[in-house]
């Protein structure tokens, strides 16, 4: 059973320098704390890079190799990283030793290319030749299964999803799972057995041939045999073909999903060009009235002024007018030298009559005349005056200039949004989007003839087999001594093949109980409900809960995904010949105190070494201590140093 | 990752040798036991290859011809 | 008055600014803008003045058609004898102002509607 005694990491992710943990030899778990983004994803990771080259980031995708050296180290120009693992196998000392480094040359690497990854894997101190390491290391822990031993907790729904769905990926882990609980070994006893069976047949058939007793019954055996020859390839041809149909559909649906979303973003391109359009005529007809607005403009910048010299010129013309008319009726006083003041009616005296001449004298007629140019003139200027002050009304152009302004930015902005679009449309082809339809149209079709066609070759394998089967039945009554041997043989293999080939079904079956049974009473250990029965198994391992009513609870949260697939995983480790240490990162992120609870104390007990990945939050050290106990083997923690430097220290506390 | 000492590889064959058993006992009690556990032990090395099994399989299944006839 | 000006020009230094000025007002013409820039010298007080090497743009008779326009300058600076090169002096003086708002982010908005008159 493969143990890890120890992990040793150099300049991986956030590991700058060379840093190890060590692992108790006893049973038990180990928990290492860490925040979030300390690394703790990083040393799962440097396990998987141990055993298989490979590090995955989000979302399962591989993450490229230069990304994952150490960031400080990196930027003091030290590229490239190792890791090394020691471990116990079957009572063997190992130690995997990977590293991936710049190529001879290469400065400044930028891509994996830049990169070279080697490895070598010591057993018990001595150093394995290449051929021999790879074959150990892929007894030790094939990577199909990995995933049942490596657990990111973050990974752990997407996993439980693969399982209960129809898709290439859930059918290879369904394999991958069959693979490590013995499954491959019947089916493969099967298949050596069927092709020992064909080739007994055959020479039976050949063999009925040489006998003229026996010859018609043997060339029509031979035919049939060869008739189903090429029946059997041309099954298997079928088969691949519409495994590949299905792929093509399931990328075509792929495209066809994008080919929407570009579908959409055409029309609302089409739709931002209209109204820009619309915009811009509202835009230019609004600035044309604006800008014969703005003809007045100036107007209303000399309000002021205005009203200012208005006011001012009517008190010159006032004066002006009080002015010239004293002078008319001081004229026509002197003119009318009648001794009464018009206005009052009195007696002019002499003095006054005097005093009257000199001042009509002072002002003389070229006096007068300008005098009545100047007052023309003052009438004039405030006629203009007059004439502007109502010549602007500010409120009308206020609102036509907001209106023009209001078009310019609602335009700007659809125009931005137009541009976004065009940039996201700009490497397509809408021919190809064109394409994509219909060839998804003829894949259907296609795969639809397939189908039919694989219905179809099977029928006949059929028919070809009860054929045979009349046949042989016949040849058996005829037939003498000479052919016995081979029958005996044939109905030897051919019994042995009916017997591996139900022992398939019934261990399948078999399996699948003994893995739900496990997998339940993981559950009830580490459920809170008491009103869950347990869980129910379908073909491809995915597991349903039971209410105790009989009825399935069909949906699930985030964190009953989390305990389902865990219960999985302990069943499967349970029922493997592959035991080895459950590596977890963050499982209890989505799961509730009780739940945590039930988990932490179950888990010695699905295998022999955990290693758990927490930060305090999800995994108070108290909380640990208590329900482990003395099956607490070792506590660690991620130090931070830096924002790209952590330490991997024990936890002394 | 494989069994350590003969505990859990072990344990997995066991449990295909009953399931092959029982069925042979209900339904083909013809054959004989020990020829069929042969049988599937030798499908239970992961080193040999396709060849070298089918050869293998083919020479128990005729020495077992050869002795009983 | 016979010595007035007949025709109104701008400053060479001047053409980029009214161009501008067109713009930033949303004037339908340069001469627009022009008077525009006028009223605004007037409104800050620019006193009386006299400018050289303006390039010739307009005829008095297209920019006061009924002499309205003189009659207003007349009033606001009553001392003055050349109404016409008075303007002339003033539009350009109005433009360099303008332009120097208009240069440090000022807006004509504000100076259209802050301090317009409320009616």
């Amino acid at each position: 059973m493969l143990q890890i005694r120890a992990l040793h990491i150099q300049d991986f992710g956030p590991f700058k320098g060379c840093q190890t943990v060590n692992l108790s030899p006893e049973d038990g778990v180990t928990v290492i704390y860490g925040e979030n983004m300390r690394g703790k994803t990083s040393l799962l990771n440097a396990v998987r890079f141990a055993f298989f080259g490979k590090v995955i980031g989000r979302g399962t995708k591989a993450m490229p190799l230069h990304k994952i050296g150490n960031w400080e180290q990196a930027a003091a120009g030290k590229y490239g990283f190792q890791v090394q693992l020691e471990f116990t196998d079957d009572c063997h000392e190992y130690k995997l030793t990977r590293s991936c480094h710049p190529r001879e040359g290469v400065i400044s690497p930028r891509h994996d290319e830049d990169y070279l990854v080697d490895y070598f894997l010591e057993k018990d101190s001595n150093v394995l030749g290449p051929q021999q390491a790879e074959a150990e290391i892929k007894r030790i822990l094939p990577e199909q299964i990995s995933r049942f031993f490596l657990f990111d907790g973050e990974l752990l729904q997407e996993y439980e999803d693969l399982l209960s769905s129809e898709t290439d990926m859930g059918r290879r882990i369904s394999e991958a799972i069959e693979r490590i609980l013995g499954v491959p070994v019947l089916t493969s006893a099967r298949t050596s057995l069927l092709r020992l069976k064909e080739k007994s047949e055959h020479r039976e058939a050949t063999a009925a041939q040489g006998d003229q007793k026996t010859r018609e019954f043997g060339n029509q055996l031979a035919d049939l045999h060869a008739q189903r020859h090429v029946l059997n390839e041309d099954l298997e041809r079928l088969e691949r073909e519409l495994e590949e149909a299905r792929s093509q559909k399931a990328s075509l649906e792929e495209a066809m999903k994008k080919k929407e979303r570009l579908a959409a973003l055409l029309d609302k391109r089409d739709t931002l060009d209209r109204l820009m359009k619309e915009i811009e005529i509202r835009r230019a007809a609004k600035q044309i009235e604006l800008q014969q607005a703005m003809a007045g403009a100036w107007c209303s910048l000399l309000a002021d002024p205005i009203r200012n010299a208005t006011k001012s010129l009517r008190e010159s013309e006032l004066a002006l007018q009080t002015e010239l008319l004293r002078a008319d009726v001081l004229s026509s006083l002197h003119v009318n030298s009648g001794s009464e003041c018009p206005a009052c009616l009195q007696q002019v005296s002499p003095d006054a009559k005097q005093r009257i001449e000199l001042s009509i004298h002072a002002a003389s007629d070229k006096d007068r005349a300008e005098k009545d140019r100047e007052l023309a003139a003052i009438r004039r200027k405030l006629t203009a005056l007059d004439q502007y002050t109502g010549a602007s009304r500010t409120d009308v152009l206020r609102i036509l200039w907001d209106a023009v302004e209001e078009a310019a930015v609602d335009f700007a902005a659809k125009k931005g949004e137009r541009d976004e679009i065009a940039k996201q449309l700009e490497s397509v082809d809408e021919e190809s989007l064109r394409k994509t339809k219909t060839d998804f149209e003829s894949t259907i079709r296609l795969i639809d003839v397939l189908e039919k066609g694989v219905v179809r070759t099977r029928d006949l394998l059929e028919q070809n087999k009860s054929d045979a089967e009349n046949i042989q039945r016949r040849l058996d009554k005829l037939s003498g001594a000479n052919l016995g041997a081979e029958r005996r043989r044939r109905e030897l293999l051919s019994d042995l093949h009916r017997l591996f080939n139900e022992a398939v079904g019934a261990y399948r079956e078999q399996l699948r109980k003994r893995v739900e049974a496990d997998a339940t009473r993981h559950f009830k250990a580490l459920t809170t409900e008491p009103e869950y029965a347990g869980l129910r198994i379908n073909d491809s391992y995915g597991l349903t809960i039971v209410h105790q009513d009989g009825s399935d609870i069909p949906v699930r949260s985030a964190g009953a995904e989390h305990v389902v697939a865990l219960c999985l995983m302990g069943a499967l480790q349970n029922n493997a010949p592959l035991r080895g240490p459950i590596v977890i990162d963050s499982p209890f992120g989505r799961l509730d105190r009780g739940h945590t609870r039930n988990i932490i104390r179950t888990l010695p007990n699905m295998a022999k070494q955990v290693i758990l990945l927490v930060y305090e939050d999800e995994l108070p050290p108290d909380l640990a201590r208590e329900e482990l106990k003395s099956k607490l083997r070792g506590e660690w923690k991620l130090d931070r140093r830096s924002a790209r430097h952590t330490e991997l220290v024990p936890r002394k506390d | 990752m494989t069994s350590n000492s003969k505990s859990s590889g072990d344990d997995q064959l066991q449990a295909l040798l009953e399931t092959v058993e029982r069925l042979r006992r209900e339904k083909y009690s013809t054959l004989d036991a020990n020829l069929v556990s042969e049988l599937l032990r030798m499908h239970t090395d992961s080193g040999a290859g396709d060849g070298e099994i089918a050869r293998g399989v083919e020479q128990v299944v005729e020495r077992h011809l050869a002795e009983r006839a | 008055m016979a010595s007035d000006k007949k025709t109104i020009g701008i400053t060479k230094a001047n053409a980029t600014a009214l161009s501008n000025l067109v713009i930033a007002g949303r004037f339908g013409s340069e001469l627009d803008a022009a008077k525009f820039a006028m009223a605004y010298a007037v409104k800050k007080g620019t006193p009386p003045g006299n400018i050289e090497g303006a390039e010739t743009k307009w005829n008095v008779g297209s920019v006061d058609p009924d002499g309205s326009m003189r009659s207003l300058l007349e009033s606001f600076y009553p001392t003055g004898e050349e109404p016409y090169r008075l303007a002339e002096h003033l539009m350009n003086e109005g433009i360099k102002s303008l332009a120097e708002l208009l240069g440090a982010n000022g807006d004509l908005y504000d100076t259209l509607f802050t301090s317009a008159q409320t009616r």
